[in-house]
C-alpha cells in the first residue's frame, strides 16, 4: 500500500514526470500558497479544476489521485457540521433543541466550503507532486533547493523507519494475542489501557535506541553530518515555461480577488 | 604475523552504571578469521564498538596497525576497520540500495567514478548486483543483510567486523555468506565475527577469542572449544561433534574432534583399525 508513494505512477513520457523535480516543486509549493489564501469559491473551483487537469495530462489515473485526496472528504464534512454553527450572519435556518436554538449562517456555510477546497486543492497538488516525482528525484530537488539537511534527512529516515516501526509493532501485537489479551472495546477496561500503554512506552524506547544504533552505524561509515553533492544541472527553458506557467495560473487568480470586488 | 588489533586492559562503562568492558586485554593477527565468542551480554556490541573508533577507550587502549585509537585517529580508523551491525534495519537506511552502498565512500570523499565502481565492484561481491536500485524495504532480511556487507565492503576496510552475521539467516544464506567472508579473507582482509555459535566457531576460526562479563577468558586456535570447563564457564556449549565423542570415551584416540570433518578423519581411522597411539 505505501508503495505507491515512492514509484512515480505517472506514465513516463508525460509533462510534469520529464519536468525538472526542482521547477515543478517550486511551482508547485508556490501553487499551494497561493491556492490557500483565496477566499473566493468560483476561482478555488478553478483552481482544483486545473490541478486535476494537469494530473489528466500527465496521464494519471483519476482514482490514484481520488485515493490520496479521499481522506480530505471527512475533514470536510467536520467543517460543514462546525463552522455554520459558530459563524455570525444572516440565519438561513435554526435548530431548537428546547431551551437551546443555534443558528445556521449562509456565512458560516461558505467559510466551511472554502477551507474545505483550500485543503482539497492543496492535497490535490501535493499528490500530483508525488505522482509525477520518484521520492528520490524529489528529495535531492530538496536539497538542490537548499533546504536544510535536517529537514530532508528527516523526511527520509521517516519514510524508511516507519516500516520497520509498523512491523515492530505487528509483531508486538501478535505476541501479545498469543498469549491471549484481547483488546478491550472499552476505555474502562484498565488492564487493556495498562497494556497499551506499556507497549507505547515500550515501542517509544525501542525507537530511541534503534535511533542510536543507526547513528553509530552511520558514524561507522564515515558520516560527519555532510550535505551530499548538489546537483548542478542547468535549467531547461520548457520547464521554466511549465512551472512559470503553474505558478502565473494561481498568481492571478488571487490577484484578480484581491483586485477585485468580490 | 604481526598484530592488526590490540586491544589492552579496555575499561568501558555506559552512563546508566552498567559496566560493559572491565578489563579485556586481546590481539587479532593479521590476515586471520577470528571468531569472538562469548554469551549474551559478555560485552562482545560493545567491544566491537571500540575498534571502529565509535566509542573510545574511557580507561586502556586499542590500537589498529600500531596505530592508538583516540579523537585524532577515530576518522581514520573508520576507514581501516569496517563494521557491520547485527540489525540491518539499523544500518541500511537510505531509499534505494545503490545510495547506502555509496554512503561509506562519499563520506570517505572520494570522486564520483571511484564511488561507481566501489558501488559496482561491492554489490558484485555480495551478488546483489542487480538490486541496485531497489529499496531497502523491499528486501528480505538475508538480501539485507549483504546489502550491509557491501556498504562496508566499499570503503575497502583492512579489517571487517561483523556483529552475529549468521542470526536469523536460513541454511542457504549462511552458506553464501560465509562464501563471501572466505573470499574476502583469501584477499588478505581480517575478518572478525562476533556470535556465540560454537560450531560455526569450530568449523570456520582460525584463531578465538572468548570473552565473559567484559573481561578476556582465554585466546588461542579452536582447540579451546574442546576445553569443557572453558565453554562452560563462558556459557557456552561444546560444539555437537565434541559432544558426541565425549559421551563415547572409546571413540576419541588423539585429538577430540570439534567439526564433522574431523569426526569422519577419526572414524574413518577408527575403521581402518589404524589407530594413532
Amino acid at each position: 500500500m505505501f508503495h505507491s508513494i515512492f514509484s512515480p505512477v505517472a506514465a513516463r513520457s508525460s509533462l510534469l514526470r520529464n519536468m525538472d523535480p526542482r521547477v515543478k516543486a517550486v511551482s508547485i509549493f508556490a501553487f499551494v500558497a497561493l491556492a490557500s489564501t483565496m477566499n473566493f469559491l468560483p476561482f478555488l473551483v478553478g483552481a482544483g479544476a486545473f490541478v486535476w487537469s494537469l494530473a489528466g495530462f500527465s496521464r494519471i489515473p483519476a482514482t490514484y489521485l481520488l485515493k490520496r485526496v479521499l481522506w480530505t472528504v471527512p475533514f470536510g464534512f467536520f467543517l460543514i457540521a462546525i463552522f455554520p454553527f459558530f459563524t455570525p450572519g444572516v440565519p438561513l435556518f435554526e435548530l431548537n433543541a428546547g431551551f437551546v436554538s443555534l443558528a445556521v449562517t449562509g456565512e458560516g456555510m461558505e467559510r466551511a466550503l472554502v477551507f474545505f477546497l483550500r485543503v482539497f486543492t492543496a492535497v490535490s497538488a501535493l499528490a500530483l507532486l508525488t505522482a509525477t516525482t520518484g521520492f528520490r528525484e524529489l528529495m535531492n530537488a530538496l536539497r538542490d533547493l537548499r533546504l536544510p539537511h535536517i529537514l530532508t534527512g528527516l523526511i527520509e529516515f521517516t519514510v524508511r523507519y516507519v516500516f520497520v516501526l509498523a512491523e515492530e509493532l505487528q509483531r508486538m501485537k501478535t505476541a501479545r494475542r498469543a498469549r491471549s489479551f484481547e483488546q478491550g472495546g472499552s476505555l474502562l477496561d484498565r488492564h487493556a489501557l495498562k497494556t497499551l500503554g506499556c507497549l507505547t512506552g515500550v515501542l517509544f524506547m525501542r525507537s530511541y535506541e534503534r535511533g542510536e544504533r543507526v547513528f553509530y552505524a552511520m558514524l561507522a561509515r564515515g558520516y560527519a553530518g555532510g550535505t551530499g553533492e548538489l546537483n548542478r544541472r542547468a535549467l531547461c527553458t520548457k520547464d521554466v515555461c511549465i512551472g512559470a506557467g503553474i505558478f502565473l495560473f494561481a498568481l492571478s487568480l488571487r490577484l484578480i480577488e484581491m483586485g477585485g470586488s468580490f | 604475523m604481526t598484530n592488526i588489533i590490540e586491544v589492552e586492559d579496555l575499561f568501558y562503562t555506559y552512563r546508566d552504571g552498567t559496566r560493559a568492558l572491565d578489563g579485556v586485554t586481546l590481539s587479532v593477527r593479521e590476515g586471520a578469521r577470528t571468531v569472538l565468542l562469548g554469551p549474551n551480554g559478555a560485552g562482545k556490541s560493545t567491544l566491537l564498538l571500540h575498534l571502529n573508533g565509535i566509542f573510545l577507550a574511557q580507561k586502556g587502549t586499542v590500537r589498529v596497525a600500531g596505530r592508538k585509537i583516540d579523537q585524532k585517529s577515530e576518522k581514520w580508523v573508520r576507514t581501516v576497520v569496517g563494521l557491520v551491525f547485527q540489525d540491518p534495519d539499523d544500518q541500511v537506511f537510505s531509499s534505494t540500495v545503490w545510495d547506502d552502498v555509496a554512503f561509506g565512500p562519499k563520506n570517505m570523499g572520494l570522486s564520483g567514478a571511484e564511488i561507481e565502481r566501489r558501488v559496482a565492484a561491492a554489490l558484485e561481491a555480495v551478488k546483489m548486483g542487480d538490486y541496485r536500485d531497489r529499496a531497502p524495504y523491499r528486501l528480505s532480511y538475508g538480501e539485507k543483510r549483504r546489502v550491509a556487507i557491501a556498504g562496508v565492503l566499499a570503503m575497502s576496510p583492512r579489517v571487517i567486523v561483523l556483529d552475529e552475521p549468521l542470526a536469523c539467516l536460513d541454511p542457504q544464506g549462511r552458506d553464501g555468506l560465509l562464501e563471501v567472508l572466505n573470499r574476502l579473507n583469501e584477499g588478505g582482509t581480517t575478518v572478525i565475527v562476533a556470535t556465540h555459535d560454537v560450531d560455526f566457531a569450530a568449523q570456520w576460526a582460525d584463531q578465538v577469542l572468548v570473552i565473559k562479563d567484559g573481561k578476556t577468558l582465554a585466546r588461542g586456535d579452536t582447540s579451546l572449544l574442546a576445553d569443557e570447563r572453558l565453554i562452560r564457564e563462558a556459557r557456552l556449549n561444546l560444539p555437537v561433534i565434541t559432544r558426541l565423542f565425549k559421551k563415547i570415551p572409546g571413540l576419541v584416540t588423539g585429538k577430540t574432534p570439534l567439526t564433522v570433518d574431523d569426526a569422519v578423519v577419526e572414524m574413518n581411522r577408527l575403521l581402518s583399525g589404524s589407530k594413532a597411539e
